[in-house]
């Protein structure tokens, strides 16, 4: 388990865990975010925003935001 | 045949496509916007269908029943306590799995919904199936495909929404599993509340629904004690967040069914590669800030060298106009006080601000442009890292950029955030975005007095009125809302080529409402100027003696640190906080717009100092009454009045400043 701000540009992950207080960790659960989703890193945070795709949606992620969620490595 | 009256209400994720199907339904002007967040007020729309008048109500973009923001707030409410007859539920057909979530809520609550499956183009180009008739089966609601943005199956959509709906009430349900199931049952036994199906309202309950809880109280039935002991044993059993499991057991249902429905997933596509590329560049670390500034300052120069040319003529228009008229009226027999009210009243009062009108509508075509192409939302993420260091919330950029067109729609616009906290702070600090009706007093004194860089020194007021707001809210901040900022999380949709009617119908929605000023507001404080100049009788007009004149010269003195300590620009100040565009009007009323012309009369009375001063005063000074009594009513009165009040001193004191240190330079 490591948190997604470790992730390279381009791996695919699943997401574990997301930390944070319950009407954040909802909120983002709502949008698509939540344990068990594979997420696809489009960006990872060193040359711009973190940016994030789900299914065919792509989320930006907020500065130091990608440290509360945590993921595994897929193949 | 008696008519039939409906009222339906159309929901759905941002960038759904919502506010296409409205226009489409209803054939109305809203204005449709590619981020979140762009519908921030009610909007209502009517058509007729057969013997059927619908009306339509347009509700903010959500992506859950619960209440994170005011804007799931809004839609929220109006779907629990008007009730209307019938809920559109609009998904992107290309991302069923996420937009359906919102609609399986709805399902629960046991509204009357109508699924319509928007963007079926996109779905069909790339090659994929959708059972609808498996949907149908699992859901047993009407189910309407449709591609608004070309108008496809908008008349199917409407005969679903006129007709008869044969409900299978309560057929649809989710499988929570045994241990969640069980503790519904408990509740479920327990609970009545009319027009609410008992399970939805018991599965309300442990997600923490903090609202339900307070109706059910109200209905006299204590169900609290309940809850909270379903909870305690489902989270200890479940060993993480109860609300957490239901969602997740939600879109293992959705994806489960989404297998079932769909013939092939789809992973990348390939308008998204190019949206990937695209934000490689605009939204890069160290070219994203640049690259937004440069954006900015090519729309000035735009705005600008677009918009001279045809203010000038307006400007020529209006001279001849008020010389032409007065000559008319006197000619015949008209008195000289109405064809004063006439010319230097009415057509130079507001004629001097109609001159403005080509770089106002040029800049919200422009603004408009930006929200179409998808990079407005990412205008947020490029400030992000900035704003955060300062305190500030990536997100409170948006309103801040809107502000740009009018502050009051930028301040709305701030509904979409999460914490109350963020959302005061962006509120305080939008006036000190240069509105569109602040840009005839720019255009004015930088064409009088710097006509060669005349791009460049608005852009430096742009600029001045950007940064100001960060320091500002870095001090709040730090005074009134200490604390975390909630993290940033917003989809980026793909980016695409604005239509020109969508972004021209966005232009003339917003542009239309200064014109209407003009003949409203502005013409009433120019004739109410002029009268005050004219008074008492026998004074020559707009002289010192006059009462216009005797009430400007006692605002005067405070005025004079800054470098315009003369009645005319007291008058202007004052009379500019029931619309900043008067500060031009008074100028225009009070100097006359014919022979000299206005620009010439300026260059007489202010230096370039001194005009830039103002130029900063009138930036910063205060919000427009408008602006006051919309932060009033999205926080208080006392939020109202310290936003005015703090302007006041932080506008005297940054003009007086630039004044005497320039003094000392120029």
């Amino acid at each position: 388990m490591t948190p997604l701000n470790m992730a390279r540009e381009g791996e695919k992950v699943r997401v574990l865990k997301i930390s944070g207080g319950r009407g954040f960790v909802q909120h983002l659960t709502e949008m698509g975010l939540y344990p068990g989703v594979v997420i696809e890193v489009i960006s990872d945070g060193r040359r711009g925003p973190f940016i994030i795709g789900v299914g065919g949606l792509r989320l930006g992620i907020g500065f130091g935001m990608a440290k509360s969620i945590f993921v595994e490595q897929l193949g | 045949m008696k008519e039939k009256k409906l009222k339906i209400a159309l929901t759905g994720n941002p960038n759904s496509g919502k506010s296409t199907v409205f226009n489409r339904l209803t054939g109305g002007y809203a204005h449709v916007g590619n981020w979140p967040g762009v519908t921030v007020e009610k909007k209502e729309g009517k058509f007729q269908f057969r013997d059927c008048e619908v009306t339509v109500v347009d509700l903010p973009g959500i992506y859950s029943l619960s209440s994170h923001s005011i804007d799931e707030q809004i839609a929220r409410d109006f779907i629990m306590k008007e009730k209307p007859d019938k809920i559109v539920v609009i998904v992107d057909a290309s991302n069923l799995e996420r937009n359906l979530y919102l609609f399986t809520q709805l399902l629960e609550s046991g509204a009357n919904v109508i699924l319509n499956l928007n963007m079926m183009d996109i779905v069909k180009n790339k090659g994929i199936v959708i059972d609808t008739k498996i949907l149908f089966e699992i859901f047993g609601v009407p189910i309407v495909e449709t591609v608004a943005s070309k108008g496809e199956g908008i008349e199917e959509l409407k005969e679903a929404i006129v007709n008869e709906s044969k409900k299978t009430k309560g057929s649809f349900r989710i499988d929570y599993g045994d241990d969640i199931e069980l503790e519904i049952g408990r509740i479920e036994r327990i609970i009545n509340l009319t027009g609410y199906p008992p399970r939805w309202l018991a599965i309300r309950l442990l997600e923490g629904d903090r609202e339900i809880l307070e109706m059910t109280k109200k209905e006299g039935k204590n169900v609290e004690s309940q809850v909270l002991n379903s909870k305690k044993r489902l989270e200890e059993h479940l060993n993480h967040e109860l609300e957490t499991a239901l969602v997740e057991k939600r879109y293992a249902f959705l994806s489960g069914l989404i297998k079932e429905s769909i013939s092939k997933k789809y992973d990348l596509l390939e308008q998204l590669e190019i949206s990937d590329r695209i934000d490689r560049i605009l939204l890069n670390r160290y070219l994203g800030i640049p690259i937004f500034l440069g954006m900015m300052w090519l729309l000035f120069q735009f705005v600008f060298t677009l918009g001279n040319p045809i203010s000038d003529g307006i400007k020529i228009f209006m001279g001849w106009l008020g010389e032409s008229t007065s000559y008319g009226i006197e000619r015949f027999g008209g008195s000289k006080w109405l064809s004063s009210l006439v010319s230097d009243g009415i057509i130079g009062g507001v004629g001097s601000v109609l001159v403005f009108l080509p770089p106002i509508f040029l800049l919200f075509l422009a603004i408009a442009i930006l929200e179409a192409s998808g990079y407005m939302a990412r205008a947020a993420f490029v400030m992000d890292r900035f704003m955060h260091a300062l305190g500030l919330h990536g997100k409170s950029f948006i309103p801040m950029v809107m502000g740009f067109g009018c502050n009051i729609p930028g301040i709305m616009a701030t509904r979409t955030m999460e914490s109350q906290k963020d959302r005061i702070l962006t509120i305080l600090v939008i006036p000190l975005m240069s509105c569109t009706a602040r840009l005839p007093i720019y255009t004015l004194f930088a064409g009088a007095f710097f006509a060669e860089n005349q791009g460049w020194v608005v852009f430096s007021i742009y600029l001045l009125g950007i940064i100001l707001a960060i320091i500002v809210a870095r001090i709040f901040k730090g005074l009134f809302f200490k604390g975390e900022v909630f993290p940033l999380i917003m989809e980026l949709p793909p980016y695409c080529m604005p239509t020109l009617k969508g972004v021209l119908i966005h232009m003339w929605e917003r542009g239309s409402l200064f014109i209407k000023k003009a003949g409203t507001i502005i013409l009433g404080c120019v004739v109410l100027i002029w009268l005050l100049a004219s008074l008492p009788l026998g004074v020559e007009y707009a002289s010192k003696e006059s009462l216009i004149g005797q009430i400007g010269s006692f605002f005067a003195p405070f005025l004079k640190p800054a470098g315009f300590g003369f009645w005319q620009a007291g008058v202007a100040l004052l009379f500019g906080i029931l619309a900043k565009e008067v500060v031009v009007g008074t100028f225009g009323t009070l100097y006359g717009v014919k022979e000299a012309g206005l620009t010439n009369v300026i260059q007489e009375v202010f230096t370039p100092l001194s005009a830039y001063a103002f130029m900063v005063m009138s930036l910063i000074y205060i919000p427009c009454i408008a602006a006051i009594a919309t932060i009033k009513r999205e926080t208080n009165w006392k939020w109202a009045l310290f936003a005015a009040g703090y302007s006041i001193l932080l506008g005297w004191l940054l003009a007086t400043g630039i004044y005497q240190v320039g003094k000392i330079f120029f």
